[in-house]
């Protein structure tokens, strides 16, 4: 076994050796400031709709039986004689709901469920003082010609005047269906999610944003305080957004009332094999709930959000609410995981994956991420996506590669990929098919709605910040979290925040990426580069008439040349350009990218040897990274030797089989 | 860990009969046919007599130019594998100024780019490296061969190497039957991993209910891990087959057996060897399985420090990877004369 020990040892030191320098640079702790800390933010939401309501669930045939009190204010400047509901529930009632019947791939939700959902109102009673008006029968399910049940129109006896307060009196009863699009059961296990009757919200114009529950539209809701009693079987563990006042042990049933204030939704679990996990980060009580076994991704939840209070906190605001619920839902009821409701998130991923695949901790800075640009911004998710998801999934980007260096996606097996880098990929090819800012029923796709909504505005943004400055995008963002908390903004709020923060031309290229499928290629199609030469021909000098032979102009010691950069597409990203020269040395030219072409020239003591824009990979959305760079006619190529090392050990190994 | 001896058999085992019958002159395209070789052999043998070798003189230490051979052999399948995809990324990046260094960046952002490329290269790079590796997977099996004929036998007294004519032409005799106890074997393994996802797969849906999903996938892996382990067993007794039957095949010079013989010999052969030692086959096996693992990753992980370095970082990490590719190579070597050491004669 001697020559055998000779080369392990041989590789043992080798890879010791090279092992003394890596390339990857490692995050360092992550650095928490204040990302605008003289911004002023709304402590309260105006209270607009407020429920108290109680909930019983009968766990064997997945129902809810709820009841209980609306109170609701005209928060508008215009008389309302109709108030317009929504039962989203029964948007799994039968294959004729918007939700079914859309022809929607690509994205969650497209399981049929085995057991159909509905929510059928029992009671609906206007209290108005002593008078009780019965609405029950004028409620309007349907539109003529549709089958859709989710999106109910109430006339009203009489107009509620601007600032007037009503008050309603609800009965109803939820069948849950089988787990779909983030809400019903699986077994034992309950994601109650949209399970209430729930007004829509009402514009400062009068008009209601209502909508159908539509596959691939999110919620949009005024801000009230929820009193919920949520009544179970005893040996339920219950999870459910805001924090727990009251727990009731009778009769067999557990009751839990939760109270909570500023916020626009309510949802809860329940389950009885649920493992519990609580801890207090930064003052919040952050309880994670988790099928038993999954010990480690606890843990892994948990670090997640010992990163993100403080993070988040400190770009987009501190964190209001007392309590966070982390729900990781059971393998078999995957489709629940990865929603956010205010204060209550629901989580996932199988049990087996390794740290490295960062996808565990992914979804839940996500879904925490998602508590302040859902739940406290509450911009309109069915009109605007992106406000939310969008913006979302750039802080998401942001706190990963913060936290986890380059390899903020995943750090395994020598790879190291970044979220945004993903995210910018995805982008890429959905640039020219659809704009990014359109409501979330319009989208031909799911694929195009994931990769626009999700992808490209994150990796728009992302590009900016690279653009022009980190530290502005960061206060940016921190000044329109801040400015629009509780505030329902548009992308004009955003666009307008940007130009005010980092300047115009940040602004317009928002402005063109969000809503003129705005793109941009920058490449370098000439490069040039030879020994220097002056003029050549007849020179009138001093009085003199001097001829100069074109043998005699060459000045063996420069070299001229120039580097032609176009940019095509309609975005402008000021961008970097970088000259090489045959001698090693490396030169950066500046260029603001107004332009569609510049033309660089190149004088030095060595030729020009290739010339590579944005170097430093800024322009994200950049559609084709490959035409980035040119080597100059006449000179040698880099290559790809490292492609056909790396190809040459795998293919070996692979032929030479994992046994000996 | 120490060799097993092998070259005695335990107490209450017999010596297996000789399956060769025939010695072979190393400067002779016509073996001699005659007395099997035997101890005797080894003292009476010139040096221009090729004899099977005793199993205490099968020892891959003493073929190191063979091992340098199927080293060689491996470095140019490996180039020609690895010639399309290499030619893809220099036809892309290889007019960047840092060349290919870019696919290596942490980000990962050009890497993303160009596999995520909506091109038709991908597919084309992708399934010729497949056909590449399945073809030089199949042509290996005569490399196996001649590897075995030259641990298998020897020259003269001191069972000197043979050329490496003589064993790649033992080899190439093999290639045939060697190929049909690989695709026989492979079925065998692979019917095994496929009942075995089914069966843990069952098990998995069985057991969430009561342990729930986590613990019920816990379970599905030691079941499926328990049917890899018979599966890695079938390897092993198939490994012995393949080298009883090149050594058949080498030793019977250019008049070998009909393949069907030489298959069913070296089955017999592997199937007397299993009862007999799959315990010290197994534990060989095992050894240089998790050092050749060992070496892999080894190699994976050179790899990940020297990142996109090139110049003589990446000379340095070649000269690692060749050496554990050769590494592998000589541990495939051991193994084999192990293995041989086991079947006897």
């Amino acid at each position: 076994m001697r020559l055998w020990a000779l080369a392990v040892s041989t590789v043992l030191l080798a890879a010791t050796a090279l092992a003394s320098d890596g390339p990857r640079a490692l995050a360092g702790p992550p650095v928490v400031t204040d990302a605008a800390p003289d911004v002023p933010m709304a402590e309260h939401a105006e209270n607009v709709a407020s429920y108290t309501l109680r909930a019983k669930l009968d766990p064997v045939a997945h129902t809810v039986h709820g009841g209980g009190t609306i109170t609701w204010r005209n928060a508008s400047s215009k008389p309302v004689s109709e108030l317009w509901m929504h039962l989203y529930l029964n948007a799994f009632k039968n294959q004729s709901s918007v939700f079914m019947r859309a022809p929607i791939g690509g994205f969650r939700g497209n399981r049929i469920p085995t057991d159909w959902g509905s929510i059928d109102l029992k009671k609906l009673v206007l209290v108005d003082g002593e008078k009780r008006d019965d609405l029950l029968g004028g409620v309007e399910l349907k539109r003529p010609g549709d089958e859709d049940e989710t999106d109910a129109r109430i006339p009203l006896p009489r107009e509620v005047e601007p600032g007037e307060q009503i008050t309603l009196e609800v009965e109803w009863v939820d069948k849950l269906p089988t787990i779909v699009e983030r809400t019903g059961y699986d077994g034992s296990f309950h994601m109650v999610g949209q399970w209430f009757p729930k007004i829509a919200k009402l514009e400062a114009d009068g008009t209601f944003a209502h909508f159908p529950f539509h596959h691939l539209g999110e919620f949009y809701s005024d801000f009230g305080t929820y009193d919920v009693t949520i009544d179970v079987p005893d040996g339920f563990i219950v999870g459910a957004t805001g924090p727990v006042v009251e727990t009731k042990r009778e009769s067999g049933r557990l009751v839990q009332r939760h109270v909570q204030s500023d916020i626009h939704d309510f949802a809860w679990t329940a389950w009885d094999k649920f493992q519990v996990r609580k801890e207090t980060i930064l003052g919040v009580d952050v309880t994670v709930l988790a099928p038993p076994g999954y010990d480690d991704h606890v843990e892994r939840e948990l670090e997640t959000m010992r990163f993100a209070l403080p993070h988040f906190g400190a770009r987009y605001g501190k964190y209001p609410y007392p309590v966070l619920t982390l729900v990781h839902p059971p393998a078999s009821a995957s489709e629940a995981g990865g929603m956010e409701y205010p204060t209550l998130i629901t989580t996932g991923q199988p049990s087996w994956l390794p740290r490295g695949l960062w996808f565990v901790e992914t979804v839940t800075i996500h879904e925490f991420g998602h508590q302040y640009f859902y739940g406290l911004a509450a911009s309109n998710e069915d009109a605007w996506p992106f406000l939310d998801e969008g913006l979302n999934s750039y802080a998401e980007n942001e706190a990963m590669r913060a936290w986890k260096g380059p390899g903020s996606g995943l750090d395994f097996a020598g790879l190291a990929i970044g979220d945004v880098e993903a995210q910018s990929e995805r982008a890429r090819h959905f640039g020219h098919d659809e704009k990014i800012a359109q409501g979330a029923g319009t989208f031909a796709t799911g694929s195009a709605y994931g990769a626009l909504v999700y992808s490209r505005a994150a990796a728009l943004l992302e590009t900016i910040a690279r653009a022009y400055g980190k530290e502005k995008m960061d206060r940016a963002l921190g000044v329109y979290m801040r400015k629009f908390r509780f505030k329902h903004p548009t992308p004009k709020d955003l666009i307008a925040t940007i130009r005010d923060e980092i300047g115009p031309g940040a602004a317009e290229n928002l402005h063109a990426g969000l809503l003129e499928k705005g793109w941009v290629d920058y490449a370098i199609t000439q490069t040039s580069s030879h020994p220097s030469r002056s003029a050549a021909g007849m020179f009138d000098r001093d009085g003199k008439r001097e001829t100069i032979s074109p043998d005699k102009t060459l000045n063996p010691n420069r070299y001229d040349g120039y580097v032609l950069v176009v940019r095509r597409g309609t975005l402008r990203f000021p961008v970097e350009i970088e000259l090489v020269s045959t001698d090693g040395s490396r030169s950066r030219v500046k260029w603001d990218g107004q332009t569609e072409s510049y033309r660089i020239p190149y004088s030095g003591s060595s030729a020009l040897r290739a010339a590579v824009v944005d170097p430093d990979e800024r322009i994200l959305l950049d559609q084709h990274p490959e035409n980035d760079f040119a080597t100059a006619p006449g000179h040698p190529t880099a290559g790809a030797p490292r492609v056909l090392e790396r190809g040459m050990f795998w293919a070996a190994t692979l032929l030479g089989g994992l046994t000996p | 860990m120490t060799e097993p001896r092998d070259d005695t058999p335990a107490a209450g085992e017999e010596a297996q009969p000789a399956t060769a019958t025939a010695t072979a002159t190393a400067s002779s395209t016509e073996p001699e046919t005659g007395a099997p070789s035997t101890r005797d052999d080894r003292d009476h043998a010139d040096d221009d007599t090729l004899r099977a070798l005793e199993p205490d003189e099968i020892r891959a230490r003493r073929r190191p130019r063979a091992i340098l051979f199927v080293w060689a052999w491996e470095l140019a399948c490996a180039f020609l594998i690895a010639t399309p995809i290499h030619s893809w990324a220099k036809s892309v990046w290889g007019a960047h100024p840092d060349g290919d260094a870019v696919l290596f960046r942490p980000g990962g952002h050009a890497l993303l780019s160009w596999l995520g490329d909506d091109g038709p290269a991908l597919g084309i790079v992708f399934r010729t490296t497949l056909i590449a590796l399945a073809v030089f997977g199949v042509l290996g099996q005569i490399i196996t061969g001649a590897l075995v004929a030259s641990l298998a036998t020897g020259l003269g007294k001191r069972g000197r190497p043979p050329s490496m004519t003589l064993s790649l032409r033992a080899g190439i005799r093999a290639f045939f039957p060697l190929l049909s106890v690989g695709v026989l074997a492979g079925a065998l393994e692979g019917s095994i991993l496929g009942i075995g996802l089914a069966v843990s797969s069952s098990t998995d849906h069985a057991l969430q209910a009561s342990l729930g999903d986590a613990r019920a996938f816990t379970a599905r892996l030691a079941v499926l891990a328990l049917f890899a382990g018979v599966a890695l067993i079938v390897g092993i007794i198939a490994d012995l087959a393949r080298v009883a039957v090149a050594r058949d095949i080498a030793l019977a010079g250019d008049r070998p057996a009909p393949m069907l013989r030489s298959m069913r010999d070296g089955l017999v052969a592997a199937a007397s060897t299993t009862r007999r030692a799959i315990g010290r086959a197994t534990l060989a096996w095992g050894w240089r399985t998790v050092l050749s693992l060992a070496l892999i990753w080894i190699g994976a992980r050179a790899g990940d420090i020297a990142g996109g370095r090139g110049g003589g970082a990446l000379w340095l990490l070649f000269v690692v990877h060749q050496l554990v590719i050769l590494a592998r190579a000589g541990l495939r070597a051991s193994w084999l004369a192990n293995a041989l050491r086991l079947v006897g004669r």
